[in-house]
């Protein structure tokens, strides 16, 4: 039988929120935004946003905060409704917004699941057969006859999220399930879809986390501000977000960056010395873009403005999540040690790159030394975002080593004790 | 999109988005089920005599007015079956009074209409249930309070039902309606609880038919739904030569007022909620 290949498909949606203005506390306040229509801002938060979703397809939606993305998914979920637009699902919507929605601290565990598999469209009956299921997946076996405010909130996130795919929607929705819960949970919500991949499930993930896209999505959409900024491949939604989220903090005015998840923790001078007029990042080829184990090139140009002593270079690496992978306050020649104003710079830097294919920042800032002896930022930090290419290895850290393995049979070495 | 693509059965179907009923009958019976069942329980699970607040909190209440009521205010004594007939009024508007105040702030209640795409009037009538299923226990202490005090069985006692009916039509009407306004005027919460002491002088709950003298809480027990309910209970139940609704109201025509109130009630309901339904996960 012929099977229609779309799972979600929407077309030129639209909302718009009509955001109060604050207009003060108490009755005054309340009385104006009640009777006077001008102390409601419109706010629109999609903008004509068509795209569609494959069935059995890990779709993700990147954006940065507030570019529309949550306000998509609850519009696909029924919880908002669209101002323009058409959404069209096949079959039944398991929206994932937050864990354990609805969920009743009074009541026992069995009861909750009950309820909540209810909200998620089974039945009743449906839900105390899986109950066991329910319980078995979320690792809390022995629990279900246990009122729930006795639960751990990792064990209140394992048991929502166990619901959820026991419940087993032809459309699973999850906004940002990644960032939350334990290590156990954590554990739990990746091994899990993973597995629904396996089984061909069409999954709708917004979320912030760059990894997360490229390991498990098949395609991508960024949103900016409500409108698709692109829709594609992984890699190039990725490069798109960090590139993105660069652009956004060179419009900073403190210089600090916020990387793809998080701030760097360089101090920066509140009174800048020099600017950085331009930069780049790159291998041996094109910008943006680096082939595995080639040295990852910096090339820049900072013009001094006001004098600066004990001058160092800052070079900073993220990987797409933000963690820190490399760090280095580098000293300068005698020459480069104290600068005067008007002076132009050409700073290269060259750093070794094991770095496993993926989306990686490379931020720099050129440093003088407090009277502290500390050194200080004192110019805006610059990140250029770049792709080492390749094929992301799923689960892999973020760099390569060489590393020997050595296995062989060894009939001499007795048996240890078994424990 | 071609036509044989629609045709095809798993094509995608255009979503309804949020509504008062939608998602399909049977989940919207088991929603309602399940949220009243749970609320129940949650609400009397932890104190220690659980369940028997149900009743307890109705006597109560009856004690502290038979008191008042003949002893303070000696009218009472001058109403024939004054105890049987008081105690079932305040069962009636327990469940009345608690079900909507209940109501007022549901569809907000936990920000549940955020995260799902639950049915919004499961939420009010859910409200209604929960009140039920706690006036059950304390319907049955009323029925044993009338066989014990000496009341004779009568056949209009079949009638009972019919009482139920109309006091829970009026009850889903007004929670539906409270619910929803709640959505846009938060101010509802304030006013609707003052509302109901009104309700509660301006009916027939403490004192009798014709007993008010002309005047605002006479004019509001005239047009008032529950008049009629409680005035029938009482000529059904326990005193078949009190006066009936018709006859304390004077004509047919002035019987009708309560009814003409019920009607608009459910006119504005409706409107509002459906109104309501769609907007009230961004007014959270």
């Amino acid at each position: 039988m012929a099977v229609h290949p779309d799972a979600v498909q929407v077309r030129d949606l639209t909302k718009t929120f009509r955001v109060p203005i604050p207009t003060g506390d108490g009755v005054r306040g309340s009385l104006a935004r009640r009777f006077a229509k001008s102390v409601r801002r419109e706010l629109r938060a999609l903008n004509g946003v068509s795209f569609d979703v494959r069935k059995g397809e890990f779709f993700g939606i990147a954006g940065r905060n507030g570019s529309g993305k949550s306000t998509l998914l609850k519009l696909i979920a029924g919880i908002h409704a669209a101002d323009g637009g058409i959404i069209k699902v096949a079959g039944r919507v398991g929206p994932f917004l937050e864990l354990g929605v609805g969920f009743n601290p009074e009541l026992s565990a069995r009861e909750n699941v009950v309820l909540n598999g209810v909200m998620l469209g089974r039945t009743p009956e449906e839900m105390m057969q899986r109950l066991a299921a329910v319980m078995e997946f979320a690792d809390l076996g022995a629990f279900a006859e246990a009122k729930l405010k006795h639960f751990s909130s990792g064990m209140r996130l394992r048991l929502g999220f166990s619901v959820m795919v026991q419940a087993d929607p032809d459309v699973y929705l999850f906004d940002e399930v990644m960032s939350v819960g334990d290590a156990a949970y954590q554990q739990k919500a990746s091994e899990t879809f993973l597995d629904l991949k396996d089984r061909g499930k069409t999954v709708i993930l917004v979320t912030h986390s760059m990894t997360a896209i490229e390991e498990l999505c098949d395609r991508a959409m960024l949103l900016e501000r409500g409108e698709i900024a692109a829709v594609g491949t992984t890699d190039d939604i990725t490069a798109r977000y960090l590139e993105l989220n660069r652009e956004q903090a060179e419009r900073r005015p403190d210089g600090r960056v916020r990387g793809a998840e998080g701030d760097t923790e360089v101090p920066v001078s509140p009174r800048l010395r020099a600017r950085v007029a331009s930069a780049s990042v790159r291998g041996r080829g094109e910008a943006g873009r680096v082939d595995p184990g080639e040295p990852i090139s910096l090339e820049g140009v900072v013009v001094v403005e006001r004098p600066i002593r004990g001058t160092r270079l800052w070079l900073e690496l993220h990987d797409a999540q933000g963690t820190r992978v490399f760090a280095e306050s580098a000293q300068l020649d005698e020459s480069m040690r104290d600068l005067a104003p008007g002076q132009r710079l050409r700073v290269r830097a060259a750093v070794e790159n094991r770095l496993v294919p993926g989306s990686y920042t490379l931020s720099w800032a050129i440093m003088h030394t407090a009277p502290t002896g500390r050194p200080v930022a004192v110019s805006a930090i610059d990140t250029r975002g770049f792709r080492v290419a390749g094929k992301r290895v799923p689960r892999g850290g973020p760099v390569s080593l060489k590393y020997e393995v050595d296995v062989e049979s060894a009939a001499d070495v007795p048996a240890p004790a078994r424990r | 999109m071609t036509t044989a693509e629609q045709t095809l059965t798993d094509a995608p179907q255009p979503i309804q988005g949020p509504s008062a009923m939608g998602g399909g009958r049977r989940r919207f019976w088991h929603l309602l089920w399940l949220t009243s069942l749970s609320d129940y329980k949650a609400r009397y699970a932890d104190s220690t005599f659980s369940y028997l607040w149900t009743i307890a909190r109705p006597l109560m209440l009856f004690g502290i007015l038979y008191l008042v009521f003949t002893q303070v205010i000696r009218f009472g004594g001058r109403v024939p079956d004054y105890p049987v007939i008081l105690l079932m009024n305040i069962m009636l508007f327990q469940f009345f009074a608690e079900a909507t105040n209940r109501s007022v702030r549901s569809m907000t209640a936990r920000g549940l209409v955020r995260k799902m795409d639950i049915p919004r009037l499961v939420l009010p009538l859910s409200a209604v249930m929960t009140a039920g299923l706690v006036s059950l226990s304390a319907l049955l202490v009323v029925f044993v309070w009338i066989v014990a005090y000496g009341v004779d069985p009568m056949w209009t006692w079949l009638l009972f039902p019919v009482i139920v009916a109309a006091l829970v039509a009026l009850t889903v009407a007004i929670a539906t309606l409270v619910s929803a306004l709640y959505v846009t005027h938060r101010d509802v919460a304030q006013v609707w609880p003052v509302l109901v002491r009104l309700l509660f002088y301006g009916s027939t709950v403490i004192y009798p038919i014709g007993y008010l003298p002309p005047g605002f809480l006479h004019d509001v027990e005239v047009v008032n739904p529950l008049s009629p309910i409680l005035a029938q209970a009482r000529v059904w139940i326990i005193d078949s030569n009190a006066p009936g609704w018709i006859e304390a109201a004077g004509s047919t025509l002035a019987a009708l007022a309560p009814l003409v109130t019920f009607l608009c009630i459910c006119f504005v309901a409706v409107v509002s909620s459906r109104r309501a339904a769609r907007v009230v996960a961004e007014e959270l």
